[in-house]
């Protein structure tokens, strides 16, 4: 099973997205803020991170470079309620930008299609079996 | 008078002002004295680009026989000099209001016409005479010798690093006298030295329009500067509305989804509804925040002392009232107590006096006035700044409009906010160069 790691500062967000996912078959940890997502991926293993932009203390583009210049990089998606920062040349370097909606299905087609580069059609088929 | 000493006064006049206008006044006034080249009437024509054109700038000389023999009396009784001549130039409202502009304003040929004799003196830059009984022979201009009326006149070019800019053009309409070789070369020389000066002139007042349009420019520029701090304003906005609206939304779907799913989730149910009506409050929140920012919280009033808070302010303004070399005159008669916020009329009067001051550049006087009016306390605050123009005073109350460099544009309108808040009025006088005085009208309390 796919381990994500939820970084999201809004409490019912977190709850809502980490429900949600969990129905799709994935696994979800789930953080508060960027200092905790950092302890958590030091210490674990996850396949893929979610990340907001806008927190308290350090943001999400922060954690994104943080995260790509770990040893063992992980893909991540950047899930905002901001549009704009779609042109901040440090969200190149995400694998998804995904501006958040009520509507899931644009951060599941995300999901998908990042973990099907990542780890192959294959793999992605055999986790969900 | 000699060529030598008529340029140097010339010279000497051109370089007593930038104003284009009043350097061709000053040369074509020289064509036409006659203590110096003594034409009929003289004419300067400018290259413009944009039309195609060689247009007529400016002209001088009598509009008629009559007008031209009683001008000749009065020069010969007056014997004006020629400096006495371009000052006269002070005394004329503006290009178009001269005798000659209805023939200025229609004298104008293409500069495609390379036939026409005047558009060959521009190409060739060699001054010539011209005469209408050749017109067929040379295809000249009919419109342009018609609106001329002369039966013949020269034409000199203004050479300008090495291009010809316009043409002086001359005749002797109504001395009747044939234009000699030798005042064409004495003119052509005299064209020659005035052409460089012309420029100088033509350039500088681009440099004005160009100027104004950067001040216009900085203009825009600050409005936009307040637009972008709307911008980021509803960029924070976006933010605290879509985060609620996607829990709220998603949470819902949800909530039909588990329905479909078990009917029976009531504990779950009511869980996710409880987290939707949290979103909501917070929404709701946020809403009378944003109304908070737009409309400021209601005043609170308390029977105090005017005088004391305009004291206090003007306390406050001491060393820069000192600074900017302003006299402050207080005229304050012991008023009522009456209803206010003090920390809200503190600001009215702040924002008023700092509107005052920056209208004294070079110093001023601060007049302050309390009086009872009736069943008010009448505050005036009189300036003998620069005023405000007429096309300008409907729009000071409106927010964001401004005249400073620096400013929003907000210190009047929540002045007179402010003072609306108490019951009161604020009223304002001022004429541009006149200064300007607020009124401020507080009602008593009522028993």
């Amino acid at each position: 099973m796919f381990r994500f790691l939820l970084v999201e500062n809004e409490d019912s967000l977190r709850d809502f997205y980490t429900e949600e996912l969990r129905e799709e078959g994935y696994e979800i940890v789930s953080v508060a803020n960027a200092q905790d997502a950092l302890t958590k991926i030091k210490e674990e293993n996850f396949h893929l991170a979610i990340v907001d932009i806008k927190m308290p203390g350090m943001d999400g583009l922060e954690l994104l470079s943080r995260i790509v210049s770990e040893k063992r990089r992980i893909p991540v998606i950047i899930n905002t309620a901001y549009p704009r920062y779609k042109d901040d040349f440090m969200s190149w370097a995400a694998d998804a930008y995904v501006v958040k909606s009520s509507d899931l299905s644009e951060l599941k087609d995300a999901v998908r299609k990042v973990l099907a580069r990542y780890y192959g059609e294959n793999e992605v088929e055999r986790e969900k079996r | 008078m000699d060529n030598f000493s008529l340029l140097l006064k010339m010279n000497e006049a051109i370089h007593s002002t930038l104003d284009l206008d009043k350097r061709v006044y000053i040369i074509l006034t020289c064509a036409t004295a006659g203590c110096a080249f003594g034409f009929s009437r003289a004419f300067l024509l400018l290259k413009n680009e944009d039309s195609g054109m060689l247009e007529a700038h400016m002209g001088i000389g009598p509009v008629s026989q009559e007008d031209a023999n009683r001008i000749w009396c009065q020069m010969e009784r007056e014997k004006k000099t020629l400096e006495e001549l371009f000052a006269e130039y002070e005394k004329i409202p503006g290009r178009e209001s001269m005798p000659l502009y209805p023939v200025v304003k229609n004298l104008k040929i293409s500069l495609s016409r390379e036939d026409d004799p005047v558009i060959r003196c521009l190409v060739d830059k060699k001054p010539c005479k011209v005469k209408v009984e050749e017109k067929i022979r040379y295809k000249m201009d009919e419109n342009f010798i018609g609106v001329l009326g002369a039966d013949e006149f020269v034409c000199v070019p203004l050479i300008m690093e090495n291009e010809a800019v316009g043409i002086l053009l001359a005749d002797n309409l109504y001395a009747g006298r044939p234009i000699t070789d030798e005042s064409i070369d004495s003119l052509a020389f005299f064209a020659n030295q005035m052409a460089v000066a012309l420029e100088e002139a033509r350039i500088h007042k681009r440099l004005m329009e160009k100027e104004e349009r950067l001040r216009e420019m900085e203009k825009q520029l600050r409005h936009a500067y307040v637009l972008a701090s709307v911008g980021e304003m509803s960029l924070y906005l976006a933010h605290e509305i879509r985060n609620p609206l996607v829990a709220i939304g998603g949470i819902a779907r949800s909530i039909a989804k588990l329905i479909e799913k078990d009917p029976s989730a009531v504990f779950e149910i009511k869980a996710k509804i409880r987290t939707i009506l949290d979103e909501v409050r917070r929404l709701e929140n946020l809403l009378s925040g944003i109304l908070q920012y737009a409309r400021p919280k209601e005043p609170i009033l308390q029977l105090a002392d005017i005088v004391e808070v305009i004291e206090e302010v003007c306390h406050l303004l001491e060393r820069e009232i000192a600074k900017r070399k302003i006299k402050l005159k207080k005229f304050i008669n012991p008023v009522p107590y009456v209803r206010i916020d003090k920390d809200k009329i503190k600001q009215v009067f702040f924002n008023l006096f700092q509107n005052a001051l920056d209208s004294m550049i070079q110093g001023g006087e601060l007049t302050i006035r309390t009086e009872r009016e009736k069943e008010n306390v009448k505050i005036e605050i009189t300036d003998t700044g620069s005023g405000i123009p007429a096309s300008d005073i409907d729009k000071i109350f409106t927010p964001f409009f401004t005249t400073k460099p620096s400013g929003l544009g907000l210190g009047l309108s929540i002045a007179r906010e402010i003072v609306h808040q108490h019951g009161g009025s604020l009223k304002i006088e001022s004429s541009e160069g006149g200064g300007t005085s607020v009124f401020i009208y507080l009602p008593l309390p009522g028993e």
